[in-house]
């Protein structure tokens, strides 16, 4: 499943996918006193089996409607595509699922013990499995000490945890965990992403729905953005940032001629500009952006590429004008810079409204 | 699979009501009530309460055996008030929590999310608060058939059919109670909307054995009525015969013997005249009763189609007493009550007579097993399929 150099790769045969999503659309019917809503638009998406996937996007861009369509809580209005192989929607598919809602609550006069074998046993596992079952899961999800505390007297975290452990009573081959880390401490954050690369690691496929997008960016192989019910970009996060990597150069602004001499020197591709702003271009097409304007900083000089290579004439031009160097970084966007981008209106340049939206 | 996830439901639904500790107050309770009824005898002199006896003249054993006093004790307090009221409406408090929890946020997710048929999934949860309350009718109907066994004397296994009984009426109600638990989603207004159901067949119930009672007695009126009117003919043509043969003077009468004829004649008159006034007084009430029945068959039979589409709680708990009392053990106890009333004055002419309301519970008893029990079935599948047809369309 990874390459050489530990970047996922989609596998193109279904087989190989634990979901294959097609033109999954949801729209909720106008009542009485609410106006309709269309909280998924036509949803193409892929995850690999094997693979750490994560769903994010802003409040009410249909991220849980998904994951709720496919453990068939909720009807699609439109769906094609297969979940392990089997359409969307069929019940048998479930035993080899396992979930964990995000407002998930257990019934309290259980105990830790007793909602892993409970769930374990509507998921189908025989009573010696499920028995052997949770007393390893607990452990695993170091609730060991807690088995047998009814669930009332649980933290938070401690609910998470119990809940990971019946989402994987079933053994299942996916796993989806809708927000897991929502209200749990750094330190079980930690540990939940651990118990996601250990689940990887035994080849079972996660399906991770987070807000916390550091956390996803350290575990995940591939991501996909949603806002507003479409799929806004998916990928591995190095083929979604690889085109938007850039170099940074920075140059002294302590010279009185700064101005002068980065324009002379960089005149070859600036353009001319009737606002003023220095911007140009390679010979290759990448974009060049000039900052001067920023007192008490040092002149920026962006260049929209990865290649090194493509930077060392601009290096040079600036060197002979006798200017100082003072640093020149690669930047990679982080992927919450994917993310603002892709929850951001091109036009206005303003964030989208939270929501999914209505229908006309 | 089936069996795994039927027994986890069922352990689950334990282990709920375990919690909430109704299951096991209900229990004692019903524990107490027989231990209550066991206390309580009969002997030759009349009540026994553990080793006190009340002496009553109308109840010992002279006028009822031990076994029918333990059947009707049973059947009266035993059934029709403690497991057809307070039995049940503690039943329905345990369970009525059971689909608003089962569809509440967070909850229903989980359980959606395993591999069970929606519709298998509520007819099991539904399923599970009959059993637990069919739990509780089972203890306490053994435990009555040990007292009326032992107390009695007769093992009356016909009191087994209390089971049954009681959870086809409990489940007319509960029913409904899972369905306004399905669209509330609210414990509390699930319950307080279902007991307003309950009050409902209670007042439907009533209503109907009212009007069948003053119908019965309209139809009880008009044929005492007829009969008088046919009779009336006969005496009538009686006195006028007998004024003839008064009008008609005897040989060689003398005065006394012309005066005790005009005397007798006079009175034959009146008396004509009286039974001429009687036919136009019975024609006319004859009319009024008649009036009144055809209004009274009229609302009789509304009230009787309406109920005919409800649950007819009443008559399914009723079924019991039909299978253990007879109609000449009822006969017994009126005509016994019906002496004892004799002593007292009697209110308005008007009033039901005991023969009318032997008649509305012979009509009662008349009515089919399938007319009681079958249509409320048929309600209740009604009700289900409403329900599983909202449960499996919804998205939660």
């Amino acid at each position: 499943m990874l390459s050489p150099t530990g970047v996922a790769r989609l596998p193109t045969a279904t087989a190989d996918l634990a979901l294959d999503l097609k033109d999954v659309d949801k729209s909720y019917a106008a009542g009485w006193f609410k106006r309709g809503v269309h909280a998924l638009r036509g949803i193409d998406m892929h995850v690999g089996r094997g693979e750490v996937f994560g769903l994010l996007g802003p409040n009410g861009a249909g991220k849980s409607t998904l994951i709720k369509i496919l453990m068939t809580v909720i009807a699609p209005t439109r769906a094609q595509g297969t979940m392990l192989g089997r359409r969307i929607g069929d019940k048998s598919t479930l035993a080899r699922v396992g979930y964990l809602p995000e407002h998930h609550r257990f019934p309290d006069y259980l105990t830790g013990r007793q909602v892993v074998e409970f769930y374990g046993a509507m998921s189908g596992v025989t009573r010696r499995d499920r028995k052997q079952r949770a007393a390893h899961l607990l452990d695993f999800v170091g609730m060991a000490k807690w088995a047998d505390t009814k669930v009332r007297g649980y933290s938070k975290g401690m609910r998470q945890r119990v809940g990971i452990a019946q989402a994987l009573v079933n053994d299942p081959e996916l796993v989806l965990l809708d927000e897991p880390t929502d209200g749990v401490d750094p330190v079980g954050r930690r540990d939940i992403r651990q118990m996601c690369q250990t689940l990887k690691d035994r080849g079972k496929t996660v399906f991770l729905n987070s807000h916390l997008l550091s956390e996803l960016e350290m575990i995940c192989d591939r991501v996909a953005i949603l806002v507003q019910g479409r799929v806004a970009s998916q990928g591995t996060i190095d083929s979604l940032t690889t085109h938007r990597q850039r170099y940074e150069i920075e140059v002294a602004s302590d010279d009185s001629n700064v101005d002068t001499g980065l324009r002379g020197a960089l005149s070859v591709w600036l353009k001319p500009d009737a606002s003023g702003s220095l911007t140009g271009q390679l010979q290759t097409g990448e974009s060049i952006d000039v900052r001067l304007d920023q007192p008490h900083a040092p002149a920026m000089v962006k260049v929209a590429t990865a290649d090194a290579a493509k930077v060392q004439p601009l290096l040079d031009s600036i060197r002979a004008a006798r200017l100082t160097l003072r640093a020149v970084r690669p930047i990679r966007p982080s992927l919450e810079d994917l993310f603002m981008e892709a929850v951001t209106d091109p036009t206005t340049g303003k964030t989208l409204a939270p929501g999914a939206k209505e229908d006309a | 699979m089936i069996m795994t996830q039927t027994m986890a439901m069922l352990v689950d639904a334990y282990r709920e009501l375990n919690s909430k500790k109704m299951f096991w107050i209900s229990l004692i309770l019903s524990g107490l009530v027989v231990a209550a009824i066991a206390c309580v005898g009969i002997n030759d002199k009349g009540l026994t309460v553990l080793w006190w006896t009340i002496s009553l003249d109308i109840l010992n054993t002279s006028f009822l055996s031990p076994a029918s006093f333990y059947k009707f004790v049973f059947i009266q307090f035993g059934f029709n008030f403690w497991l057809a009221w307070i039995a049940s409406i503690l039943a329905l408090i345990s369970t009525a929590s059971i689909i608003p929890d089962l569809v509440a946020g967070g909850s229903i997710e989980l359980s959606l999310s395993k591999p069970i048929a929606r519709v298998r999934l509520f007819l099991t949860k539904y399923a599970t608060a009959l059993l637990f309350t069919g739990m509780q009718v089972a203890v306490f109907t053994v435990a009555s058939f040990l007292v009326i066994g032992v107390r009695g004397g007769a093992w009356e296994w016909s009191i087994f059919l209390a089971i049954p009984l009681v959870l086809l009426f409990f489940s007319f109600i509960y029913c409904v109670c899972a369905l306004l638990g399905l669209v509330t989603r609210s414990t509390i207004a699930a319950l307080l909307l279902s007991v307003l159901f309950w009050f409902f067949l209670f007042l439907l119930n009533t209503s109907e054995r009212t009007v069948l009672l003053f119908k019965l007695n309209a139809e009880d009126r008009i044929a005492t009525a007829q009969r008088e009117l046919d009779n009336l003919p006969e005496l009538i043509s009686r006195s006028k015969e007998r004024i003839a043969i008064f009008s008609t003077p005897g040989e060689g009468e003398n005065d006394t013997a012309r005066s005790r004829r005009e005397s007798n004649k006079a009175t034959e008159e009146a008396k004509l005249a009286g039974h001429e006034m009687r036919v136009a007084t019975r024609q006319q009430n004859l009319a009024e009763y008649r009036t009144s029945f055809e209004t009274l068959d009229k609302w009789h039979t509304m009230l009787f189609g309406v109920k005919t589409v409800f649950p007819k709680t009443a008559e399914t708990m009723g079924l019991l007493e039909r299978q253990l009392t007879s109609l000449n053990e009822l006969q017994r106890f009126a005509d016994a009550q019906e002496e004892r009333d004799n002593d007292r004055p009697r209110g308005r002419g008007n009033e039901p007579s005991p023969r009318v309301a032997r008649k509305v519970e012979e009509v009662l008893r008349s009515r089919s097993v399938f007319w009681v029990v079958g249509t409320s079935v048929m309600f209740e599948a009604l009700v289900l399929f409403i329900c599983c047809a909202i449960f499996v369309r919804r998205d939660f």
